[in-house]
């Protein structure tokens, strides 16, 4: 092959692939734009509005929706990597007894599915008092988190030699110190990629949202669904809403790029 | 709503909505009413809240999803959670939930329904268990501009043709189309089955558990009248393809959006979905919709028949005293209010259940009154559930068989339908 | 160390390093899959919890149940090996195609990650749109190149299909950033070695990219294989295990018997049992891993 057709064959592909994964979303553009008698036949007829995204938004709860997702997310993420640095960083850094304990148990919990324990947490957080508060939702939403992170930190930890902590006690530091001061610096860029993975995971996240949340605490998947599931076929507002719901995620993204490029090596 | 007024209307039953002591101590009650949201729930919502604000009642409605409305309810109810003081209650849970709720036979307005809406879906223990805000009965809506009053076929012979005729001179896509997969049978192999002198189990129309347990908890899905039924269906989807292709993958949502587009003449829905069906913003064959009685089938035993049921709301038994008081007061008041009756009826096409309405618009709104001539005054009323506590997995359970048979080769029917039959019939044994 | 190691200083230090973490695992994880546990042992239904201790009756029922082995666990792992096979390859090829300097370079990396941004159950409600038969544009398109509309959702094996589909739509992505992540800090060395040697794109890639890829892959492909295994809302959006339970997975199953039929004990046998297979299969997955990680270095 020439260099001129490698060049064909490669931008051909790439935009072959950037297209295919467009797709949908652009559909869903597309529904959020059509009046509701138009939206049986997305493909059909000329009509635009832009109708729909106000009759959303004009929904009290659905402002509500997007602040609480947006608080969940952003706590649930700040908590969760907090409480799985430390865990991951000590499963890289020590080996032994207890830590191939801990190891084990994160991935056996890592493997139960969420439908069995989504019933008894209704249940524990109904008992506990915190049904249908933010804590009794950032809690199981931290929960989910803490395996699947501490698996993946120890990696960030594993990726860094731990030669300068061994300095920094020599100097006298103590392990909070070099752990603080040394390796934590260190990891932060996979932290970040991994802290906007948790932004969008809870940002998207159904079944939890749906079983633990009530009326104080809706969160914006449920409420998008209710759009289809429950008052029928109301595809265009469930559209435009989802359309809205992905702004807040793709300023999370772009803000973040680079981040989780070159952030994320396991 | 002035006191005055709500005082005449109530008359001498309501020293209930006036007992001063429990309007002293509703200074800051709160009630907060678990439902889904739904139009038909939302009406009556808006209409209690009028009356909490005239009780200085706190009144916080929360909603919950319907996917996951049973389970989550019922979780609550059986530990005790004291999230909610008034319940959305269907008549197909009553005996799940019946031990956790408060009896409501004190409240005076239930006097005005008609008792079939209660006995058995709502009775726990001798006692009623709910009280209904709307009845929930299927009809078959159909288009004015394509059919005649007259033509509305009257058998499944009629059926055919008509959408055959139709179709062929290009004026619809489809015959029918209708709901078909779980949980939306009603809307296709349900209607057909009971039109077609056939039940789910014996004895026919049987709802009282005590007679079924009887006759040895039997399902019937097997029998010659569904299985004609289900034949039915498979011709009429692929043989003379007056239904789509993709029915038994149909929730009734996909259903309602073929007719509400306009390619379908004929379909079968709640009565509840008037409001939306005729709501020019979202359907394009608003105002151009009546309503007709079941086209019967060739094993009829009956001129006509129809389902009549309710929904209602109910109270958990641990909610406290005062408050169940209130709610009481509450959903009697709701029921007596002949304006909020009738704005339910006007804003969605649900028959209020106090009667002494019904007969009023009967009087006054020729719509109303056809809608009651397609529906409740057929010749056999029957329920369209039933009423023991594993009936959520039987019903699944037949759904989905029908499913397999409606999907499957013509000759497989019998035998698809007679396996969900044996196993429905283990379900419902299971204690 | 300068520092006197006094008796259980390091053993303090672990345990406050993960004592955040594991209080929160225990009282919001491991409570209630306990509590799930103690009901898969007895008769437990939502609407009427007698709790009766039953033994090991509720795991023979799911074991015994036809719909189980027969439909559930093969769909399962078909749904399993498919949609991480065919999101693994996506994901390693887009990822090589991003890896290098172009115009609009920043353009197609954010379109990559956009099905990253959308909600899997909005994404599963969108496709069940797209392949709606009467409405949807698949079928639109299908109709204006002259061929059949198709009632996707009708059979097994189509509706199985738009359901792996989807998962590699919303996964794809997940797979490229990992991988290209990976690709940016590899060494330059091994490659301009090889090149100067003369070798072709083929073995360049087969011989040095893949096996210095080969850690990141594996979990990847370990973290994958859990997640697809236990796969929920997009399949309950699409099909809810229909026609006639014919695209149940192994979560459609558990959730069916705890939330629609309201039998809260089977539900927990039957996760659990399926917590078991999974956890057998990747301990499987990771000895191969710290395996395969041995052997590339």
């Amino acid at each position: 092959m020439t260099a001129g057709w490698k060049r064909a064959f490669f931008t051909l592909t790439i935009t072959g692939a950037t297209l295919l994964l467009v797709f949908p979303v652009a559909w869903m553009v597309l529904t959020a734009l059509r009046p509701a008698s138009g939206v049986f036949y997305v493909h059909r007829g000329t009509e635009f509005t832009l109708a729909n995204f106000a009759e959303a938004l004009a929904k009290p709860e659905m402002k509500a929706a997007f602040f609480n997702s947006a608080f969940i997310a952003t706590f649930a993420t700040i908590f969760s990597l907090a409480v799985t640095i430390t865990s991951g960083y000590m499963l890289s850094r020590f080996q032994g007894r207890a830590s191939s304990l801990w190891f084990g148990l994160i991935y056996l919990f890592r493997c139960i599915p969420y439908i069995s324990w989504v019933i008894p947490l209704y249940l524990l957080t109904q008992w506990l008092g915190i049904l249908d508060t933010y804590l009794g939702l950032l809690l199981p939403h931290i929960a989910i988190h803490i395996c699947f992170f501490s698996w993946i930190m120890k990696g960030f930890f594993d990726g860094i030699s731990p030669e300068a902590e061994y300095a920094a006690y020599i100097d006298g530091c103590s392990r909070w110190g070099a752990f603080f001061r040394i390796a934590l610096p260190m990891a932060t860029p996979g932290i970040v990629a991994l802290g906007i993975l948790s932004w969008l995971y809870t940002w998207n996240e159904f079944l939890f949202a749906l079983i633990l949340t009530g009326s104080r605490t809706s969160m914006l998947t449920v409420r998008m669904a209710q759009f289809v599931h429950e008052t029928g076929i109301e595809w265009h507002l469930m559209s435009a809403t989802a359309v809205m719901a992905i702004g807040p995620a793709l300023i999370v993204t772009l803000f973040a790029q680079e981040y989780v490029v070159k952030g994320l090596k396991v | 709503m002035n006191r005055r007024r709500f005082l005449g209307l109530t008359g001498g039953t309501l020293a209930v909505g006036l007992g001063a002591p429990a309007i002293g101590r509703a200074q800051s009650m709160e009630l907060k009413i678990g439902y889904m949201p739904h139009p038909i729930h939302e009406n009556s919502i808006k209409w209690m809240k009028l009356w909490a604000a005239e009780h200085k009642v706190n009144l916080t409605p929360v909603p919950t999803s319907y996917e996951v409305y049973v389970e989550k309810m019922t979780a609550n109810l059986t530990s005790r959670g004291g999230q909610y003081d008034v319940i959305w209650h269907n008549d197909d849970w009553g005996q799940l939930w019946g031990r956790y709720l408060e009896p409501v036979d004190d409240v005076p307005a239930i006097k005005k329904m008609n008792r079939f809406l209660y006995e058995p879906p709502f009775v726990w223990e001798g006692k009623d268990t709910g009280v209904a805000f709307v009845e929930t009965i299927g009809t078959f809506f159909y288009r004015t501009d394509l059919l005649k009053e007259s033509e509305f076929p009257k058998n499944w012979d009629d059926f055919v043709k008509t959408s055959q005729r139709l179709q062929k001179d290009g004026k619809v896509k489809w015959g029918f189309a209708g709901g078909m997969k779980y949980p939306h049978g009603w809307f296709t192999f349900f209607w057909s089955l009971w039109a077609n002198g056939g039940d789910l189990m014996m004895p026919l129309h049987e709802r009282r558990n005590e007679e079924l347990a009887k006759a040895g908890w039997k399902a019937t899905i097997d029998s010659p009248e569904a299985v004609q039924a289900v034949e039915f269906w498979w011709d009429n989807i692929k043989t003379h393809k007056i239904a789509p292709p993709g029915q038994p993958g149909y929730s009734r949502d996909d259903a309602n959006a073929i007719f509400m587009a306009g390619d379908a003449a004929i379909t079968m829905a709640d009565t509840t979905l008037y409001g939306k069906f005729n709501d020019p913003k979202q359907s394009k064959v608003a105002g151009k919709i009546s309503v007709a009685s079941f086209p019967m089938g060739p094993r009829a035993k009956f001129k006509s028949i129809a389902w009549r049921d309710a929904w209602a709301w109910a109270i958990p038994i641990h909610v406290d005293s005062a408050k169940k008081k209130a709610a009481k007061d509450l959903l009697n008041w709701i029921n007596l209010n002949e304006e909020a009756q009738v704005d339910l009826w006007k804003a969605t096409g649900g028959f209020p259940p106090n009667e002494e309405v019904q007969k009023k618009l009967i009087q006054s709104d020729p719509v109303f009154r056809k809608f009651r001539a397609a529906t409740v005054e057929s010749e056999k009323i029957i329920h369209g559930a039933y009423y023991f506590p594993r009936w959520p997995e039987f019903f699944a359970t037949g759904i989905d068989h029908m499913v397999k048979a409606v999907t499957g080769p013509r000759d497989g029917i019998k035998a698809a339908l007679a396996e969900g039959s044996k196993k429905m019939s283990e379900i419902a044994a299971r204690a | 160390m300068p520092r006197r190691r006094g008796f259980g200083e390091r053993e303090r230090f672990m345990l406050a390093l993960i004592l955040p973490a594991f209080a929160i695992l225990i009282a919001f994880q491991i409570v209630p899959i306990l509590i799930g546990a103690n009901a898969s042992f007895r008769r437990w239904s939502l609407f009427n919890p007698e709790k009766a201790f039953v033994g090991l009756e509720n795991y023979a029922r799911i074991l015994g149940d036809p719909i189980f082995y027969g439909t559930v666990l093969p769909n399962t792992f078909l749904f399993m090996f498919a949609s991480v096979t065919a999101g693994l390859l996506s994901g390693l090829g887009l990822a090589l195609l991003l890896n290098r300097r172009f115009r609009g370079e920043r353009i197609a990396r954010t379109a990559v990650l956009l099905p990253l941004m959308v909600p899997p159950v909005v994404a599963a409600i969108m496709v069940t749109w797209m392949f709606n038969d009467q409405f949807g544009v698949v079928n639109a398109v299908l109709t204006a190149l002259g061929l059949e509309p198709i009632p996707w959702l009708i059979s097994r094996w189509t509706s199985l299909g738009i359901v792996i589909l989807t998962d590699v739509w919303l996964w794809t992505p997940w797979f490229t950033i990992l991988i290209l992540a990976a690709l940016q800090t590899l060494p330059a060395e091994p490659h301009e070695a090889a090149r100067i040697d003369g070798a072709g794109a083929w073995p360049l890639f087969r011989n040095i990219t893949l096996p210095l890829l080969r850690p990141v892959l594996m979990v990847c492909i370990t973290i994958r294989l859990i997640d697809a295994f236990r796969v929920f809302d997009i399949v309950w959006t699409i099909t809810k295990g229909g026609p006639a339970r014919s695209t149940e997975v192994f979560s459609i199953y558990a959730y069916k018997q705890a939330f629609v039929y309201l039998n809260f004990d089977l539900g927990s046998a039957a996760s659990l049992i399926g917590a078991g297979i999974i956890m057998v299969v990747g301990a499987v997955l990771y000895k191969a891993l710290s395996y395969a990680v041995e052997v590339s270095r």
